[in-house]
């Protein structure tokens, strides 16, 4: 019995399904500490109320209630009015404002017509009076822009005006300062502007005739716009604009959100300097491109009008139309999803793809960690030699070489049992033991602690004392654990009679448990030519192991394979350099404690004994699979073959001796039923003992195989719990801590859950801070439907979803949603390059 | 279609002013006419590469063009009624920036350190509709001919993109980008949008005056007055980076950006570039003539030298165009005429390239 075979194979198929399928883990056997990340960003833009020359550009970080935190970088405007800033250090992803102020040496670009009043400053002209065109320094500048945030690797145009200005200061105007408010109130400024985008439109130098003509138009309007404020401000002592004066007065105006559509001045009546309504604006606007010899060709200006009219039929005020879904929590979650699904699955990737990187280290750990576990001897030598010392125990064997298999072979060539009488109870031991398993020489000393003399129960434990199985590949050690073996009945043990040999045979066992410490060490691994190298990095695997097994008897009571119910292993998996990770592998198969054969096996029982006569212990029946098993008897006086075929029928072949009912039968039994007494007539009774071999309890040769009388062709009966119509249903489960370069450690836990043939779930989470992504596979279409009706879910912890089926999972020409509480946030559609294209609900879109 | 003050009634005034300017005129048969005109150029590489196989090297030059024109209807008299289909393109620019992408799409080695500029700006539409004629001889050597089209716009492409790329090895570069586009068909995002809506005009002047004998001259002023008013573009703002980095095979990086941005829909105003063309004739002889022309069509301009040959009722012209090294051939019957001219005969070398064909058939 190899009760280690499938427990294996089960581990290393669940790592192998996680590697495959995720690219696996990584991690230290540190703390896990979030490393601090830095946001690598910068700020980009034209600072213009008339372009502005060397402005001061401050970037700072601001709390939720609107305060500086922090600058997080600092420009100087160029003589085109444009500044550029790398984000630094400091910045933690807040809202930020920028800021542009003046200081001696900056100047400003006059955009009124009328021009910018007396020059008092050092700036060389021909006359006195600033000209519009001309530069001159104003005495008094503080203009402003905000930003929700910036991300990482984000290059980000912003503008700044006099209507990110009004923009911001409405936005700093809330008690509380959120992307949903930022984002809310530039939306509400750019619509309020005909839809120009107040951050990303750059204004042109409306002074500047060749700049205006190579601009696109919606630059030209907003510069004209712009220019509008300052022609509408009032003046200083100087004549020159009061700017700071205007832009209070315009933020004082959009204070609600709206915009008066007229005032006093517009009429005629005298300039109302207190007020800026939007018909001044355009006017003044109109002003300054027929200056230039422009006029508007994006439309905007005449859509304003529209407005200004709309609004004097009705409450006098321009409503800007509300920002759709701008600013909607649920695209914030939707997007951050997005973010966080497209960071780990780009980190995932490519770290898988770069061989040179710690995660690939972890990778290759885990494979010859699996390749250890699975394709190594020791842990069948150590099945061996539990299965040995039960049969020493009852007294069936006296030394390990005479341990006989099921399957006939006697896998030890040596190997001393002994029994110690220690404080702890009575030691069984196997000393010296080697085995050849597959080729391979394996050394086995074991020491188990048998329960106390006159313990009784169905349950017999034996404690783990230890274990060492050293193999020309790996070592296993085994100990501080515990073995279980359940019986069907009863058993009491009694310490004397084990002694001497005397000892009552357990009944059979129904379910075996084994909870012990382990350690894996590789002694030797396979170079990409698949030859067997000794290892010069080597891993060990070690930890807590927990399984339990249920033996397969067959109807003489004999143990002819075993299934897993449980398996559950925290290991540490490590090498020579000192890399380490845990991992934690845990597998269960449904039902495992009633399993049935799925191969045919058909067993002569005692029906077939002319003299009904019980077989005698240890015998086995004689077992046939079918398709596989030809049943040959020959006998000087008669011979035949029976082949049990596929479809469960017997085909009999004469021999060359006297013919007997040669032909097909529909079944074993109609061909046992006509065909008895072929048996009868040469045998009384047969039955193997053992697979491949036969005995005959009658009162000639013991072995008719000895003389060539009976020959029995009989394969091993290979048992098969599992096929395509019985496949192997269950759970399994590996959960370890994953550290990717550049990114917080993160807790991985994949399982999954077989129901039926191709039908299924897996899930895979990744947790990480306080944020958590989770992969639902599910398949649970019909065996002859495609594979295609499964579908992949994932979700986060703010409940944002998205649903893939198998047809559309590639995304080829179909569209899916992202939702929240079953709310669409999101279309996300692939591209003919391959991209994916996520668009918002608030007009947003990403690709990736 | 959504009509704003202001806007609607500038094309009617336009064709009214037009048409009263013109009435009463010469008597001339009915003929079927059409035309074919295309006229395509690429400055810094061929016109075959920069439509997208980008196999050709890149030259000094920051501007390619492509306009051509459709027409088919009838002539009577001194007026004519066609159907038109046009279309503009125009793309100006950086040349780094085509610099770059021949590189990278190409997979040829960067220049380690290189800051690439990064700016095109497209200018396309296309547009069909009905194209008004008329003519007036003013006296025997001076006629004036007038076109006003009434356009639907088909399709649009209009915005820039402007950003850098910054190579940090030979087979990697760090890019960013903003980019503000109209457009009927998103070029770029995939977006789905609905067909384009709106109207458009434009109105075409020639001169035809024939000094005495010798010397004659022709100015065509096309699109002196044009634009396309389009009603709720498709609209899109975004920005890119190289935040995430895919290579390929070779370990040459993939062009594949990360993009944010916004989607919305603006009213229009597309803008038609005027085409100017001056052409100056001097007889040599009875069958032989020189001419001299000049074009000038959004920012670029060019001098085209030809000898015209009469052969029988035909006429052969010999096209020179040297700042372009350019040579052309046009054969003229007074019922078809068909032209060509061209830099190069491969068509994969060819950046000049135009196309001119006319019928006219009286009956």
């Amino acid at each position: 019995m190899d009760k280690y075979k499938l427990q294996k194979t089960l581990l290393a198929l669940s790592i192998t399904a996680i590697l495959s399928a995720c690219g696996s883990s990584s991690s230290s056997d540190d703390p896990v500490t979030p490393p601090v990340t830095t946001i690598d960003a910068s700020l980009s833009g034209t600072a213009a109320k008339g372009i502005i020359i060397n402005g001061v550009v401050t970037a700072s970080e601001l709390d939720s209630s609107g305060n500086v935190l922090r600058v997080v970088g600092t420009a100087t405007t160029d003589a085109n009015g444009r500044y550029s800033m790398d984000l630094n250090d400091s910045y933690e992803g807040g809202p930020i404002v920028i800021e542009v102020t003046n200081d001696a040496s900056t100047s400003m670009v006059c955009d009124v017509v009328a021009g910018c009043g007396t020059r008092d400053d050092d700036i060389t002209d021909n006359d006195t009076v600033i000209d519009f065109g001309e530069q001159y320094k104003p005495s008094s500048l503080s203009m402003t822009a905000l930003l929700p945030d910036a991300e990482d690797g984000e290059s980000i145009e912003v503008q700044v005006t006099p209507f990110t200005h009004m923009a911001a200061e409405n936005a700093l105007a809330n008690a509380t300062l959120d992307t949903t408010i930022i984002e809310t109130a530039n939306a509400l400024v750019s619509n309020l502007l005909g839809g120009i985008d107040i951050l990303r439109t750059e204004p042109v130098d409306i002074t500047d005739a060749a700049s205006v003509a190579a601009a696109d138009a919606s630059a030209v309007v907003y510069a004209a716009l712009g220019a509008s404020i300052a022609e509408l401000a009032p003046d200083d002592a100087n004549g020159q604009p009061d700017l700071d004066e205007a832009l209070a007065t315009l933020v004082t105006e959009f204070a609600n959100g709206t915009m008066s559509a007229v005032d006093d001045s517009v009429d005629g009546s005298a300039a109302d300097d207190a007020n800026i309504s939007l018909q001044e604006i355009i006017q003044q606007a109109g002003a300054v491109l027929s200056e230039i010899g422009s006029t508007d060709i994006s439309g905007v200006l005449a859509d304003l009008e529209d407005d200004v009219d709309d609004a004097i039929a009705g409450t006098g005020e321009v409503i800007p139309d509300t920002p759709v879904n701008v600013g909607d929590t649920d695209v914030a979650k939707a997007k951050d999803f997005m973010e966080d699904l497209v960071t780990w699955g780009v980190t995932i990737g490519s770290e898988i793809d770069s061989p040179s990187m710690a995660f690939d280290k972890q990778i290759d750990m885990a494979m010859m960690a699996e390749d250890l576990i699975q394709n190594d001897g020791t842990g069948d030598a150590v099945g061996y030699g539990v299965m040995a010392i039960m049969e020493n125990l009852a007294g069936n064997i006296q030394n390990a070489a005479e341990f006989e298999d099921d399957d006939g072979s006697f896998p030890f060539s040596a190997g001393t049992f002994s029994m110690i009488s220690t404080a702890d109870g009575l030691e069984y031991s196997i000393t010296d033991g080697e085995l050849t398993i597959e080729g391979e020489d394996i050394a086995l000393d074991m020491t188990v602690l048998v329960p106390a003399d006159g313990a009784t129960g169905t349950v017999i434990t034996f404690d783990v004392k230890n274990i060492e199985a050293e193999g020309n590949t790996s070592i296993l050690t085994a100990g501080n654990g515990t073995i279980d073996v359940t019986l069907s009945e009863s058993y009491t043990i009694d310490f004397d009679a084990m002694i001497d040999g005397t000892a009552v045979e357990p009944s059979t066992p129904v379910e075996m448990g084994f909870n012990f410490d382990f350690s894996a060490t590789q002694k030797k691994t396979t170079n990409d030519a698949g030859a067997l190298i000794d290892a010069t990095d080597p891993i060990t695997f070690s930890g807590d192991l927990e399984a339990t097994v249920y033996p397969y008897i067959d109807t003489n009571g004999e143990i002819l394979d075993a299934v897993p119910g449980s398996f559950s292993v925290t290991a540490m998996i490590s090498n020579g350099n000192s890399d380490s990770y845990e991992i934690t592998v845990s597998a269960s198969i449904t039902d495992a404690d009633s399993l049935e054969p799925v191969n045919a096996v058909l067993a002569l029982d005692s029906t077939y004994d002319e003299n009904n006569n019980p077989l005698a212990t240890g015998d086995h029946l004689i077992s046939w699979t079918v398709g596989e098993d030809t049943f040959t008897y020959n006998h000087p006086w008669s011979s035949f073959s029976a082949t049990f075929n596929m479809d469960g029928s017997v085909t009999l072949t004469q021999g060359s001796a006297a013919p007997y009912n040669a032909g097909n039968y529909d079944s074993p039994d109609a061909f046992f039923a006509d065909n008895l007494w072929l048996f009868d007539s040469y045998s009384w009774e047969f039955w193997i003992d053992g697979q491949g071999e036969y005995i005959r309890n009658d009162w000639s040769d013991p072995d008719y195989s000895m003389d060539g009388f009976i020959e029995f062709t009989l394969d091993e009966v290979d048992l098969e719990f599992f096929d395509a119509e019985h496949p192997m249903l269950g759970t399994m489960g590996v959960q370890f801590t994953a550290q990717f370069a550049n990114l917080p450690a993160a807790a991985i836990s994949l399982t999954g859950n077989t129901t039926a043939f191709e039908q299924g779930n897996a899930t895979a989470t990744i947790s990480y801070d306080n944020r958590q992504l989770v992969f639902s596979a599910s398949n649970d279409s019909p065996v002859d439907l495609p594979q295609e009706q499964g579908n992949l879910v994932i979700t986060n912890q703010d409940g944002v979803s998205v649903t893939f089926t198998g047809q559309n999972l590639n995304l080829n020409n179909e569209t899916v949603e992202i939702t929240i509480n079953s709310k669409a946030v999101a279309t996300v559609e692939g591209l003919d390059d391959g991209s994916i294209k996520v668009t918002y609900i608030d007009g947003t879109f990403e690709i990736y | 279609m959504k009509c704003k003050r202001g806007r609607v009634f500038r094309p009617f005034l336009y064709a009214g002013l037009f048409i009263l300017s013109t009435s009463s005129y010469a008597v001339s048969d009915t003929k079927l006419i059409f035309s074919f005109d295309s006229f395509n150029y690429s400055e810094s590489t061929s016109i075959h590469s920069i439509s997208g196989s980008w196999d050709d090297e890149i030259s000094e030059g920051d501007q390619a063009l492509s306009v051509s024109r459709i027409t088919l209807g009838f002539e009577y008299k001194n007026y004519s009624f066609e159907s038109i289909v046009r279309n503009d393109s125009y793309y100006g620019f950086d040349n780094e920036t085509a610099q770059f992408i021949y590189l990278t799409e190409n997979k040829a080695p960067l220049e380690n350190g290189r800051d690439y500029a990064l700016n095109i700006k497209p200018d396309k539409s296309s547009s069909a509709g009905l194209r008004f004629g008329i003519n007036h001889m003013i006296n025997p050597g001076l006629k004036l001919s007038g076109f006003f089209s009434f356009l639907k716009p088909t399709d649009l492409v209009h915005g820039e993109l402007n950003g850098h790329a910054m190579a940090i090895d030979s087979n990697d570069y760090d890019f960013n980008f903003s980019s503000e586009l109209y457009y009927e068909e998103d070029p770029l995002f995939e977006r789905e949008t609905d067909s384009i809506e709106g109207y458009g005009y434009s109105i075409d002047l020639i001169v035809d005056y024939r000094i005495n004998d010798t010397w004659s001259i022709n100015l065509e002023l096309l699109d002196v007055v044009g634009e396309l008013l389009i009603d709720q573009a498709a609209y899109t703002g975004a920005e890119a980076t190289s935040k995430i980095k895919v290579f390929d095979e070779n370990g040459y990086l993939t062009y594949d950006p990360v993009i944010s941005g916004i989607e919305s829909n603006k009213d229009f105003v597309y803008q038609f570039n005027m085409q100017t063309h001056l052409s100056v004739s001097y007889q040599l002889s009875d069958k032989n003539s020189l001419v001299i022309e000049h074009y000038s069509l959004a920012g670029f301009d060019y001098q085209k030298l030809s000898l015209l040959q009469k052969v029988g009722h035909n006429r052969v012209s010999w096209i020179l165009i040297p700042e372009l090294s350019t040579a052309g051939i046009k054969f003229e019957h007074p019922n078809f005429s068909i032209g060509l001219e061209t830099d190069s005969l491969g068509y994969k070398k060819m950046k000049y390239l135009s196309i001119t064909s006319q019928l006219s058939w009286a009956f």
